[in-house]
């Protein structure tokens, strides 16, 4: 027998020796240029081999099975070619048309792009790697149809955008559901490199699982994983200078004067008395010393932003490892990521200036006085991501997952002089720059010492930046996933078990110094010097963070089959359970926010032609009173792909049409901080002293709001219709989507409730409903001009406006005065008029709120109740709301052999910037714009685009009123994005290790179109008082290796 | 077969286990009247916060005292919204003053704190049962005298208001039912509250002087005298008034001297009231300045305390001595000539220079003038021209005075901001003190009878009890203030000034010049005095510091708040809003 065995074993070795037939080729993409590492099997066998770095093949066929090879590469079309009677085999891979097998991530599970019917759009990993921004969040902005992008902020580690997934619709938060890798976690400071795809559910169809959680959106980040085959090493490097996009100069200290003056005389005041003129001096004699900065200690022209600003710059370095094996696959990589700030810190670079020069030149003091204090109060932000996704096989139906991702950041700024505050944007940083006349004060006095100018004591950038200390804050971010899939083919066909447990923890500390030089106010009369602030000794501070943990597990049953070759039949059903808590500080803080859920999908379709989907979530959530915790959201969706009937033509125009419609219902429970809201509370109240010595302060006790049982989540009831489609050989792209949300039982703090009562307040009650409808289209071209050429363009526009149609607002006497029937986050004001031209006018006018001071140039506001008087009652919605209703972009793109240019457009229309304070008003602490010199006088009075001059701006005098004529429209348009790469030829790099290099440039928030000018049209409009860190414009260039 | 069972039993052993409820935690400090009214560490914080529902009147509105809305004041800080309220420039959703949100927050938490107090059991260490019971129905006393207090104020600001005597529910519908009760009613309310009280309260508040500032008989009692004297007063008795919700209805003449004499009978309860041991227990303070700084004094009957604070320095001082403020209020030039001279007559406006010498004795402790001493913080000075310092007319947007003026008065000029720890002292806010129920004995004596006569014998006379404050700021026997009146009319007039001056700026004129119905001197501008100096010289002139005064006749009482009138529609509003 044995030799029976060896003697057969030995005759098939023969036969396969003799029999053996010798194929080789090259493999190349439709450019001609060679693909390596393309997979080459022969059909129905285990033999195969890999392209080489030419492209290049060389297989040996096994004659048992017929001649066939299948040529597969990932992003390509596998081609099979019959290898029948030949040795030489060259094949030409097709890229893969997008959307024919093309995997999109789903809620719980992945899909087939063509047969998803729910409204789901995805961003891939190359997408957001052509934009240079420190956040991901960032890189987001005008990819994806109905997503919303609003950066507010340009800090270096905190300049992530807020999404709104299709605008607002809750009057509580609309921040969407973000998920890593199925585990709710920030992806905001994830790196780039490391991203696979970032999938956006939009309607309720595709978010129905996520049941209570999903009503606004859900973003679903995918994280790289190894795929079998040789070990990939890729190496990135960049290097950027990020400058700010948007800061305001302020006019020049002499124009301030005569600007100061005019205000003064208006208002009927001596402008020969310093108090009356912003305490600095205004007669010829002094614009003269303004022109001429002949007295620089006396009569200073600070331009603050050319003194204290500087370009920023950034790094950014990834390195990662991927590959595999049958037991093995893996995904190692390790990023960092160094930004520095644009305010200038180094006071050796601040004394360079020629401002600070001549000060040095006119007194040695000062040049004694600027010199570095041994801190560092530089604005910075480093950030070190590692993260290791690794799959393990232990039998063939058994596979492991073991995830970890950790992430280390730190960030540095200046100290406060609110203590070493943790309110990193509510520094006075960018403040200075308008709440300083540029003639306010010098940097510093003639004896050295610090100056500040009477009343303002506060607002010397030299000392803010310098001279007060310093924070930094460390953050830890672990990410830990335990994952296991086994297949349960044994107890029924096309079963799965998988199941998932992770554990997250973020932590951090800070540690901060602060202190402060004396600040004097010179007195040029008699020398004398006027303590304004008194030092602060150095004091240093540090504390820990509350560390977050997250718990999360999952266990899902899924089912796949076909039956008959045509119906295709999936089901899932899951049990989730989500524990997060932070265990330290603040009301109930201990008590961990916890989910359960239930969840269960089940997909049809007849032969991939008529689509159908019913999605639930069962949730339950211990935000809510017994009774009230669980409940179930249903959805349904179905698709139907026209194309696939018999009755369409096999050639035709249109390759691909799906139309698709869903219906359902989502919750929303980010109802703000957890509280128990379905118990009355009874708290600390204010504290009563009584006696004679007071020693006995006892803090009071209230009862704190009324309990509200019925407490549960808002509903939202969704609509979504829309239609795919692909024309012209695949190469035109058309999809649309329209959609209703109608939102109930939002969580609203009523306004009205009887005051007679005497309770000192309700909890929210279900009162809230909002409207939200809108639609998106997608309109792309990819097309090719001979064999080297490809070209791309891609037009996104979409809509999304929201109406209160209920919120318990506070009584008002008029209809027209209530924010209610109007958008989330309505502005409401004053109707602008025009300004007076003459005191008849004013006489003739309506009275405006019984003022008896008005003088032509004022604004006149309209009498919206015809009362003949202008009072509160006047006030009405106007202009729009600070989230724009519609956004879109275009991007365009080329490639010609190994170069490539792409560029993004991107826009947004219908919102409102409320410009006041601060950066909208004249004077409002010493400052003028550009906008002001176009101020009414009576020689202007025709074409003024301003009203008169005050000798100060105040919000109670009426000109300042909120009213829209300090709304700017936020209309913008911009050049988000331009990237220009270069790849070196194969042939290049055919004899070094090197597998692929490609160097490109790119930039962001290049140009920007818009009638805000002075911030970024994106800038929150809380932060009229400058108290934000502006924006980033970024160009940056980068170099991509890998072997 | 065996591996299926297996695997399915650990299937149903997850999908269980995931089931299961975890949603249970709850947080461990939950606190419910039941345990906060029977612990011994708790049961007083109840009682003690429905105190924090009493008004102290320390720049109370916007940085502003409410008497800068009168005649006598000014707010130096133009943002300060008591400057819509002294022009007419408020509507029901917005009316700057008010306390419909305050009294009631204060009637539920006394009503809370009573019903917890019968219906839980509270052992205390050490006491007898009796004991418990002793205390928790002194405690119960407090919170009738603080009803009173809080619907006091509701009724002088609003006229008849829905009284709420029991703990309700909300959404109850007796409560939503609710409407405003009628003025008389109202006031009845009140006095029957204070009786209450005044049956459970003792003349010294539980707890010895480590309670100064509990409610207590005398407190009471002066709540009651306020509110007859009120009740007596022209706003409320306006011939021919046939809504009962803004006033009584029977307006005879009979009638109303009726109330001035029950008000006048209350006053003399407060004023006779006596210790233990057979002394006056409210005695005026010798001291008319430190009077403010003092504490305990026997002058304060009701009063809001506070730990001690150098706030009120800070924010009133002359800028030159404050630490990073200044201004605030300040007095106007029409309070400043309505002091008398020291002898008691009028002033006259003469020699501009001269005017701040031989005025009433209280005039250097209430107004700070050009010139005027600050005790151990020197001089101010209030010119302009030649040595103009920050204190100057105008000098510091929002900070210096806008008429010339600082208000001294309530102020320790012991308080030094130029050294590294400034002290601190007690500034109790006075609601009503012994000379406010003097000069309202006074009111009411001659109203019922007349300037001379006490045909009650309750010892003291409307002159006399006007004499006697008078005494106290330091006129000495060459005071002649009273004695050229004769007519009930004068008497009244001097009462009225007394009480402008001896009262200033303690939120009495706002609400006084409403109750005598004398809105039309909140119609005229206020002014300031401007003072120059100029080589050695000093030029006088006075200027209009607000021209733009308005009272409307609706002021006269307050509006209901809108919110409260749409969500109760069984609300009638007050005339003219």
């Amino acid at each position: 027998m044995k030799k029976i065995i060896l003697l057969s074993i030995f005759a098939c070795y023969a036969l396969l020796t003799v029999a053996q037939t010798r194929v080789g080729g090259v493999v190349m993409d439709e450019s001609g240029t060679e693909i390596i590492g393309a997979n080459i099997i022969q059909k129905g066998t285990l033999n195969g081999t890999v392209t080489d770095i030419d492209g290049k093949f060389a297989l040996q066929l096994d004659d048992k099975n017929p001649p066939l090879l299948q040529v597969s590469m990932i992003g390509y079309q596998t081609v099979e070619v019959d290898a029948q009677g030949q040795t030489t085999v060259n094949v030409t891979l097709k890229e893969m048309n997008v959307g024919i097998d093309e995997v999109v991530v789903v809620g719980f599970g992945t899909q087939k792009k063509a047969s998803v019917t729910g409204s789901i759009a995805n961003v891939g990993s190359k997408e957001l790697k052509d934009v240079p921004v420190a956040s991901v969040t960032n890189a987001l902005t005008g990819r994806i149809p109905g997503l919303v992008t609003r950066q507010e902020s340009g800090r270096p580690g905190g300049d992530d955008a807020k999404l709104f997934i299709r605008g607002r619709a809750s009057l509580n938060s609309s921040d969407p559901l973000v998920l890593v890798d199925g585990v709710e976690r920030s992806f905001s400071q994830v790196d780039p490199d490391d991203i696979e795809s970032v999938s956006i559910l939009k309607d309720a169809s595709a978010t129905a699982v996520y049941g209570v959680r999903g009503a606004n959106g859900v973003v679903l980040v995918t994280t790289k994983r190894g795929s079998t085959g040789k070990s990939k090493i890729s190496f990135t490097s960049e290097y950027g200078v990020t400058h700010f996009n948007r800061i305001s100069n302020v006019l020049g200290a002499e124009q301030t004067s005569l600007f100061q003056r005019e205000g003064t005389i208006n208002v009927g005041l001596d402008p020969s008395v310093l108090s009356n003129t912003s305490n600095f001096p205004v007669s010829e004699y002094d614009n003269y010393l303004y022109r001429t900065q002949l007295s620089p200690f006396t009569h200073p022209d600070n331009n603050f932003v050319d003194i204290f600003t500087k370009p920023g710059s950034q790094q950014k370095y990834n390195f990662n490892i991927s590959g595999g094996n049958k037991a093995v696959k893996y995904f190692v990589s390790v990023g960092y990521f160094t930004q520095d700030g644009m305010f200038q810190t180094d006071v050796n670079q601040i004394r360079k200036h020629p401002t600070l020069q001549r000060l040095i030149e006119l007194s040695p003091e000062v040049d004694k006085t600027l010199v570095n204090k041994d801190y560092n109060p530089e604005y910075f932000y480093n950030r070190l991501t590692s993260r290791s996704n690794i799959d393990l096989t232990i039998t063939e139906d058994l596979k492991l997952g073991i995830d970890m991702a950790y992430r280390f950041s730190r960030q540095n700024r200046p100290g406060t002089y609110d203590g070493l505050s943790s309110n990193a944007e509510g520094l006075r940083l960018f403040a200075f720059f308008y709440r300083n006349a540029p003639q306010a004060f010098p940097l510093l006095n003639p004896n050295g010492s610090m100056a500040a100018a009477v009343g303002v004591w506060r607002q010397n950038p030299l000392v803010t930046l310098a001279y007060t200390g310093f924070r930094t804050d460390y953050d830890n971010q672990m990410e830990t996933t335990f994952s296991v899939n086994y297949n349960l083919h044994k107890l029924l066909k096309g079963l799965t078990f998988d199941g998932k447990f992770s554990y997250d923890v973020d932590w951090g500390n800070w540690r901060g110094m602060q202190w402060r030089p004396y600040i004097y106010s010179y007195n040029p009369a008699d020398g004398s010097y006027l303590q304004g602030l008194g030092a602060v000794l150095p004091e240093t501070n540090s504390a820990r963070t509350a560390p977050t943990y997250n718990k999360y597990g999952e266990a899902a049953l899924r089912y796949k089959k076909t039956f008959d070759k045509k119906h295709n039949v999936s089901a899932v059903a899951l049990a989730t359970y989500t524990s997060e808590s932070t265990p330290v500080g603040g009301e109930y803080s201990y008590v961990p926010h916890i989910y359960q859920a239930l969840i269960a999908r089940g997909n049809y379709d007849f032969k991939n032609r008529y689509l159908f989907e019913i999605n639930m979530g069962y949730n339950g959530s211990n935000r809510f009173a017994e009774g009230h915790r669980y409940q179930l959201f249903p959805a349904a969706s179905v698709g139907w792909v026209i194309t696939g009937e018999s009755f369409m033509p096999q050639e035709s125009i249109l390759n691909f049409a799906k139309l698709r419609a869903s219906v359902g219902q989502v919750g929303n429970d980010k109802l703000g901080s957890f509280s128990y809201y379905y118990k009355s509370t009874y708290v600390n109240g204010a504290a009563y002293s009584f006696g004679s010595t007071h020693n006995s302060r006892i803090t009071g006790l209230i009862e704190g709001r009324m309990a509200n049982e019925m407490i549960t989540w808002e509903t939202a009831t969704k609509y979504n219709a829309g239609f795919d489609t692909k024309w012209f050989n695949s190469q035109l792209t058309f999809n649309a989507d329209i959609f209703k949300e109608h939102r109930t039982d939002i969580l609203t703090n009523p306004q009205r409730f009887m005051v007679t009562s005497g309770i000192n307040g309700v909890s929210p009650a279900h009162i809230g409903v909002v409207d939200n409808q809108g639609y998106e289209l997608e309109l792309g071209w990819e097309g090719k001009v001979r064999k080297n050429f490809t070209y791309f363009a891609k037009a996104i526009f979409a809509n999304a406006k929201n109406k209160v149609v209920e919120m318990s607002e506070a009584a008002k006497p008029y209809r027209y005065m209530y924010s209610t029937g109007h958008p989330i986050g309505q502005f409401i004001g004053y109707q602008f008029d025009g300004f007076f031209s003459s005191y008849e006018e004013i006489a003739a006018s309506p009275q405006q709120f019984g003022l008896s001071n008005l003088a032509p140039g004022d604004i006149k506001y309209k009498d919206l109740n015809n009362d003949g008087v202008i009072d509160q009652n006047d006030q009405s919605a106007i202009g729009y709301s600070p989230v724009p209703e519609i956004t879109y972009s275009l991007q365009l793109g080329c490639g010609y052999k190994g170069f490539d240019i792409s560029v993004m457009f991107q826009g947004a229309a219908r919102s409102s910037v409320y410009m006041v304070g601060d950066l909208g008003w004249d004077n409002s602490w010493g400052n003028y714009y550009d906008n002001h010199i176009n101020r009414w006088t009576p020689e202007t009075a025709a074409t003024a685009t301003y009203p008169r001059f005050q000798q100060k701006s105040d919000g109670n005098n009426q000109n300042y009123y909120a009213s829209d004529f300090w709304l700017i429209n936020g209309d913008y348009l911009r050049l988000k994005n331009i990237q220009v790469g270069y790849s070196l030829p194969k042939a290049l790099l055919r004899n070094t290790p090197l597998q692929f290099v490609r160097f490109y440039a790119n930039a962001f928030n290049l140009l920007t179109w818009d009638k805000v000018k002075r911030v970024d049209p994106e800038s929150n409009p809380d932060r009229n008082n400058g108290q934000f860190y502006p924006q980033q414009r970024i160009m940056n260039f980068g170099v991509n290796v890998t072997f | 077969m065996k591996d299926k069972v297996k695997i399915l039993t650990a299937l149903v052993a997850f999908f269980f286990f995931a089931g299961c409820g975890y949603l249970d935690e709850k947080p461990y400090d939950w606190a419910q009247p039941e345990d906060i009214f029977t612990a011994e560490n708790n049961y007083v914080r109840p009682v003690n916060q429905t105190y924090t529902y009493m008004k102290g009147g320390f720049n109370r509105i916007s940085s502003a005292f409410l008497d800068a809305a009168t005649d006598d004041g000014m707010c130096t800080v133009s943002g300060s919204s008591i400057h819509r309220l002294s022009r007419a420039f408020v509507t029901s959703n917005s009316a700057v003053e008010g306390c419909w949100d305050s009294s009631y927050k204060g009637i539920r938490q006394a009503l809370f704190v009573q019903k917890n107090l019968k219906e839980q059991k509270l052992v205390l260490n050490k006491k007898t049962e009796e004991e418990v019971e002793q205390i928790k129905s002194v405690y119960a006393g407090e919170m009738y005298a603080l009803r009173a207090l809080f619907e006091f104020d509701l009724l002088r600001h609003y006229g008849g208001y829905p009284i709420i005597d029991t703990y309700y529910v909300l959404g109850d519908p007796e409560l939503d039912k609710k409407t405003r009760d009628s003025f008389e009613a109202c006031v009845q309310n009140i006095v029957n509250l204070c009786d209450s009280a005044a049956k459970y309260l003792d003349v010294e508040p539980l707890g010895g002087n480590g309670a100064y500032g509990r409610m207590t008989k005398g407190m009471a009692l002066a709540i009651k005298a306020k509110t007859l004297v009120y009740s007596a007063s022209p706003l409320f008795n306006q011939p021919g008034n046939s809504n009962s919700l803004i006033g009584h209805t029977n307006t005879s003449e009979a009638s109303v001297t009726a109330r001035w004499e029950a008000a006048a009978e209350a006053c003399d309860a407060v004023i006779n009231l006596k210790k233990p041991n057979g002394s006056n227990k409210y005695v005026l303070y010798n001291n008319y300045e430190k009077l403010f700084v003092t504490c305990p004094n026997d002058e304060y009957i009701v009063f809001n305390t506070a730990a001690k604070s150098n706030g009120l320095e800070n924010r009133q001082y002359p800028p030159t001595i404050s630490k990073n403020s200044g201004g605030g209020t300040v007095p106007t030039q029409e309070f400043v000539d309505a002091f008398t001279l020291s002898n008691g007559a009028g002033y006259m406006r003469g020699d501009d220079s001269k005017q701040y010498t031989g005025r009433d004795p209280r005039f250097n402790v209430i107004v700070g003038y050009n010139g005027a001493s600050y005790g151990a913080r020197g001089k101010i000075f209030t010119k302009t021209g030649d040595g103009a310092t920050l204190d100057a007319l105008n000098a510091l947007v929002d900070k210096s005075t806008n008429t010339g003026y600082y208000l001294r008065k309530f102020l320790d000029t012991n308080v030094n901001f130029s050294v590294a720890n400034p002290t601190t002292t007690f500034h109790l806010f006075p609601i009503i003190r012994l000379a406010d129920i003097l000069l309202l004995y006074a009111e009411a004596m001659n109203a019922a009878y007349g300037p001379d006569a006490d045909p009650k014998g309750y010892g003291l006379t409307a002159k006399g009890a006007v004499q006697r404050v008078r005494t106290r700021a330091g006129f000495k026997s060459d005071d002649q203030y009273l004695t050229s009146v004769t007519t009930q009319e004068q008497m009244l007039e001097k009462i009225k000034n007394e009480r402008r001056i001896e009262l200033a700026f303690e939120e009495q004129r706002y609400f006084d010049l409403r109750r005598w119905m004398e809105g039309d001197k909140l119609n005229q501008p206020v002014t300031g005095i401007r003072i120059e100096e100029a080589a050695g010289n000093l030029n006088y002139s006075y200027f209009v510091v607000d021209g733009q005064r308005k009272f409307d006749p609706k002021m006269y009482l307050h509006p209901i708040p809108l919110d409260e009138m749409k969500i109760s529609p069984n609300l009638v509003q007050n005339p003219g809003w």
